[in-house]
């Protein structure tokens, strides 16, 4: 009797376990990131969680925002998405993102939130609500060959005026060599690139609209075609400059300094000159000892409102932003955004610079994520075209020009 | 005549069978974008607003934008020059290759090369060509002393720039097309002519023009549609810089729809422009007819 209570007894379990067994639901989850590299290790993911199983796509970052956009309207939108910093308000004015707060507060101790660089939470925010968890940023920085500057005699760059001087020192059109390489071709980058110039020139921003029409504007402006036309420290190409060719006149020894995203620097080192030959510091300033201040960007785990499983999808984000998904995607490109990572060892070695960005970081706000980004960055450009095109353009014209668009959008 | 009254032999219907899925096909995926656009560009949809109708209001902001009227303007210069470009070169190729040369058919496969390359390809081939420093066309000129030019970052040799490396593209096309014409034309006509002492030009004016005249036609619409329609090599070459200097209708309206999610606005802006590609063909059918 005992015997035959017994063998029930284990078969009813091994019926129960079947049964769950076969229960439990396999969840897909779509994840759109915009490179390769977000494709971070699934090794401890899928051992903790067999029953969820990611699917990453990558959807290159020219074309992410209008495949997210489309995508929603067709009820084909990816669980989980990386987005730019930008993205979070065009996405969260929509209404396609998930709210956060909720979720951060129920899965995150405080120590891990503390974990997280204040300036960070920033970036995943739009309208005061978090719609994303921070995942890594970067902001421009003056990258000057300290080499070349040591040998000259000179100091590290501080004022727009160091700048200028050492740039005349180190210019020579005939070989094309030049004192300063910006970016300033049409596009997004181009305004990416000067929002910091312009927040360092004491530039202020109402809500999500930068202040163009102000004295800090119109000198930011006045910058740009002075360093051109009048120091001629910059190249009169650089109105066709991308980031390639911004990039590779530093790169290539034909600039000696640049105005670059921090996680170039790794590619700096790849093309063999250390770090201590080049060095970065902070945007110029208009007068020695002004405060520093930068217009930083950056990227984050976002899940999307259409997803039927947000409860993995922000499981998933935990797993992505954790310590060791940041240490892993960060240690060669761009900036983490906890602090832990700063303290991994061999992070440090990778990244000698390190304590700048974090001395950096203190001074960052998050580039403007409005619904009418896009064509603010526009009259941005159009204006920065003027500006580096035209040897007589009027820089307060022009910064009306671009207010009156500004204004007119907000 | 009504369609009831119609009459199909058994061929007819064997015909329509076989064009029959190709219809659906095209109809579905050609026809239902179209109306989608022709619908939409009544509305006042964003990518924040859903939209209702509001008449002409987009067509009437159309011509009171100063943007899209530039970029008309910009997009008639363009499509003038590269048209006459690839005509005029792919002519004179065709005229070569019609004849009896060395390496005909070695060159005849050459030619179709900048065809077959994508379009991005071709706005980054030129980009590299045309480049200030590293640039071969710069080099070549300094090479034989002789000045060099900002080609992409000066307005007026930026748009220079953009009709080269169209007109480049689309030459081969041109050679195809009148080569076709050209190698269908029976050799009596000029013997004939030869007979009664006619010269090249007289030959070419009253035997091959009239011969490949309907060849020309299919060129001319093909390159109108084609060089309207642009966006990849100039978005690639120039992206419509500096300031607007490049900025043609197709990179206007991709930024109104794409770039600022105007979709009614774009929707009106991609209706003009296919109106102006079917007048256009009307007008160039009426004076080649």
């Amino acid at each position: 009797m005992f015997k035959k209570t017994k063998v029930l007894w284990v078969l009813m379990v091994l019926i129960l376990a079947f049964s769950l067994n076969v229960g439990a639901e396999t969840i897909e989850l779509d994840v759109w990131v915009v490179r390769d590299n977000y494709q971070i290790d699934l090794t401890e993911w899928n051992e903790a969680n067999p029953n969820i199983e990611i699917n990453f796509e990558v959807v290159p970052w020219e074309q992410a925002l209008n495949r997210l956009i489309m995508s929603a309207s067709s009820n084909r939108a990816p669980d989980v998405a990386v987005l730019d910093r930008p993205w979070v308000g065009t996405l969260g004015g929509l209404g396609h993102l998930t709210p956060l707060d909720s979720y951060i507060d129920d899965y995150y101790t405080e120590d891990e939130l503390n974990d997280y660089i204040e300036a960070s939470w920033e970036f995943a925010q739009y309208d005061g609500t978090t719609y994303a968890m921070p995942f890594t940023v970067f902001g421009r920085a003056l990258f000057y060959r300290a080499d070349w500057f040591e040998e000259a005699g000179l100091d590290a760059p501080e004022t727009w005026e160091d700048v200028v001087e050492a740039g005349k020192v180190f210019t020579d059109p005939a070989q094309d060599k030049w004192g300063l390489s910006v970016r300033g071709i049409r596009d997004d980058g181009t305004t990416q690139g000067w929002l910091p110039i312009f927040a360092a020139m004491g530039g202020e921003f109402d809500g999500q609209a930068p202040q163009i029409n102000s004295e800090a504007g119109i000198k930011a402006l006045e910058l740009y075609r002075d360093l051109v036309y009048d120091a001629e420290i910059m190249s009169p190409e650089t109105v066709i400059f991308g980031s390639g060719e911004a990039r590779g006149l530093f790169l290539s020894g034909n600039a000696a300094m640049a105005i670059m995203g921090s996680h170039i620097a790794p590619a700096v080192v790849n093309n063999g000159i250390e770090y201590g030959d080049f060095k970065m510091t902070h945007i110029p300033v208009p007068e020695a000892g002004m405060e520093k201040r930068n217009v930083a960007t950056g990227f984050q785990w976002a899940v999307h409102e259409q997803s039927e499983h947000k409860d993995a999808a922000f499981e998933f984000i935990k797993y992505a932003t954790d310590t060791a998904g940041q240490f892993e995607f960060n240690v060669d490109y761009m900036e983490a955004v906890r602090l832990s990572v700063y303290d991994i060892p061999e992070y440090r070695e990778e990244k000698p610079w390190v304590d700048f960005i974090l001395d950096d970081m203190e001074g960052f706000s998050a580039i403007p994520a409005a619904p009418q980004y896009s064509q603010m960055s526009q009259a941005i450009q159009n204006g920065l075209q003027e500006m580096l095109n035209n040897s007589n353009a009027d820089a307060e014209a022009v910064a009306a020009e671009i207010q009156a668009v500004i204004d007119s959008l907000f | 005549m009504k369609l009831s009254k119609l009459k199909f032999s058994s061929d007819d219907k064997i015909a329509y069978t076989f064009i029959l899925p190709s219809f659906i096909i095209i109809v579905s995926m050609l026809g239902y974008p179209m109306i989608f656009a022709f619908n939409q560009s009544f509305q006042d949809v964003t990518v924040f607003n859903e939209g209702s109708y509001i008449g002409l209001t987009n067509y009437i902001n159309a011509f009171q934008d100063a943007a899209f009227m530039g970029s008309f303007g910009r997009s008639f210069v363009f499509v003038g020059f590269s048209m006459i470009g690839a005509f005029l070169i792919g002519l004179i190729i065709a005229l070569l290759l019609n004849r009896d040369i060395f390496g005909r058919g070695f060159l005849r496969a050459l030619i179709i090369l900048p065809f077959i390359v994508s379009e991005v390809s071709v706005g980054v081939i030129w980009q590299w060509l045309l480049s200030p420093q590293l640039g071969v066309l710069n080099r070549m000129l300094s090479a034989v002393n002789l000045p060099t030019f900002r080609w992409l970052s000066n307005p007026f040799l930026a748009m220079v720039s953009i009709i080269m490396a169209n007109t480049w593209r689309l030459t081969p096309f041109v050679v195809l097309i009148l080569l076709a014409g050209l190698q269908g034309i029976d050799k009596s006509f000029y013997e004939a002519a030869e007979v009664a002492g006619a010269n090249h030009w007289q030959k070419f004016k009253s035997i091959t023009l009239p011969m490949i005249k309907p060849m020309m036609l299919v060129t001319l619409v093909y390159l109108s549609f084609a060089s309207f329609n642009q966006f990849s090599v100039i978005f690639s070459l120039t992206g419509g810089g500096p300031g607007n200097a490049t900025e043609v209708i197709a990179l206007n309206m991709y930024q109104n729809a794409f770039q600022h999610f105007n979709y009614g606005y774009g929707s009106a802006l991609a209706i003009l422009l296919f109106l102006l590609n079917v007048a256009l063909s009307l007008f160039y059918t009426k004076v080649l007819d």
